[in-house]
């Protein structure tokens, strides 16, 4: 657990100046599609991280980008949702043997169909607290509902990527 | 008590969540001008350096783009010059008669967004250079935005992509206006409306500012119309070609209007009636 913490936070500040400095100025698609990487950081946590610790990650994590995006409040809702539904989502995806100690949540241990299937839903719950509080009306219910897709299927491309191009191990 | 603490300590998770939940939620409803303003003035001391530098280098990726703009703007303005016009009159006009009323000064962007519902830029100068709050922001190839918040070196502005800001425009042809208003998606694209269906409204027609705020001067490009339908019986929707690109901003001018006050005065003085 101890050398768990200086990698953690490495990589969550590598997260952090990533998604500032290069995914914030990303989007195509007409402005349907707006990658937010940063929350790979709470996707990759150990196994046997609490989940109270994921909850207070995941609020200083959204905080942090909201500090930086002057969104106050916004990534800090949709983090601490995803934080919260993570454990379930693990305990329902697990292997029938549960998962092996010292093993991560990664491509590496699970395979791709189990990662990406994971990834995915919380993604997806991220980006769908944060695009409905962002434009916080419902007239425009579908437009959203389709940016939310969108996003969460480029996301996901990005982040299950990563795991082929950065964090291989 | 104990049978509260068990509960406490069984359903531990969910409180923390909700806690945390209801604290991000106020942030979001609560969150002041006041507040803003303060955590404005944090951001910068810890983000202006570094995304200054950054964006120090990326600059150099715009430098051919940005000099031909420049070019072009030194040739708009030597053709202004008095001593491009000729005189025939053979004498010096005396221009006493003309007071200035707009000043520009000049500023990098240092952050800016497209990909938000409500973007706002943040430049390189602050109340200690004048600028204050509610003063035009352009660029050479047209509409920016509006200043909303000023610290001593920074200034937050309103982008043209921005979801609540409706500056007035008008159809350079023939003179007709109405509010502009950004869709929220494409970055390139704004919506024009209360056109009425009379008027001849043609593609590729300029759209100007219209000078009826305070803030604007008449005339500064916001774009060319790129589409236009009926939109319910009486106006039409306009769509509008932005003339800026806010993907490769980077220097923009403050434009300060000098007779801002006494335009406001006067306005106030109709509503008082």
């Amino acid at each position: 657990m101890i050398e768990i913490l200086p990698r953690n936070s490495i990589r969550l500040l590598v997260l952090l100046l990533a998604q500032i400095l290069v995914f914030n100025n990303i989007e195509i698609g007409g402005g349907y599609m707006i990658p937010y990487v940063y929350i790979l950081f709470v996707i990759l946590l150990p196994f046997e991280t609490p989940g109270w610790m994921t909850l207070i990650l995941g609020a200083l994590l959204g905080l942090a980008m909201d500090v930086f995006t002057e969104t106050l409040g916004m990534h800090m809702a949709a983090t601490v949702v995803m934080a919260y539904i993570r454990p379930y989502v693990l305990a329902n995806f697990a292997p029938r043997d549960g998962y092996e100690s010292g093993s991560f949540p990664r491509v590496h241990y699970y395979g791709l169909p189990w990662f990406v299937k994971y990834a995915l839903i919380l993604i997806l719950v991220h980006h769908l607290v944060f695009f409905y509080l962002e434009i916080f009306r419902i007239q425009e219910f579908f437009t959203t509902l389709l940016r939310v897709v969108l996003s969460t299927l480029f996301s996901g491309v990005l982040i299950v990527g990563s795991q082929f191009f950065v964090f291989r191990k | 008590m104990r049978s509260l603490l068990r509960f406490l300590v069984r359903y531990h998770q969910f409180i923390l969540f909700l806690i945390l939940e209801i604290f991000a939620l106020i942030l979001v409803g609560q969150f002041n001008s006041f507040q803003r303003a303060k955590i404005f003035k944090m951001k910068h001391r810890i983000q202006g350096g570094l995304e200054q530098r950054f964006e120090k280098f990326t600059q150099y990726f715009h430098l051919e783009q940005e000099n031909e703009d420049l070019v072009h703007e030194n040739v708009r303005l030597y053709n202004l010059l008095p001593s491009s016009y000729y005189n025939p009159l053979a004498k010096d006009l005396i221009d006493s008669s003309l007071v200035q009323k707009y000043v520009y000064v000049e500023a990098s962007v240092i952050s800016n967004s497209t990909n938000k519902q409500f973007n706002f830029l943040i430049i390189d100068k602050g109340s200690k250079q004048g600028v204050a709050p509610e003063m035009a922001v352009v660029c050479s190839r047209g509409i920016v935005g509006v200043v909303k918040e000023c610290s001593d070196n920074y200034s937050s502005v309103v982008s043209v992509l921005n979801k609540e800001f409706f500056p007035n425009a008008m159809i350079q042809r023939n003179g007709y206006f109405g509010s502009m208003a950004w869709g929220g998606l494409n970055y390139r694209k704004s919506v024009l409306k209360e056109i009425p269906l009379h008027v001849n409204v043609q593609e590729g027609d300029t759209i100007i500012t219209s000078g009826h705020s305070t803030v604007f001067p008449k005339g500064i490009l916001i774009g060319t119309v790129a589409s236009y339908e009926n939109y319910d019986g009486n106006y039409y929707r306009i769509e509008v070609d932005l003339s800026t690109d806010f993907k490769n901003l980077s220097h923009v001018m403050v434009i300060k209007n000098l007779m801002r006050e006494e335009q406001i005065k006067l306005q106030e003085g109709l509503q008082d009636d």
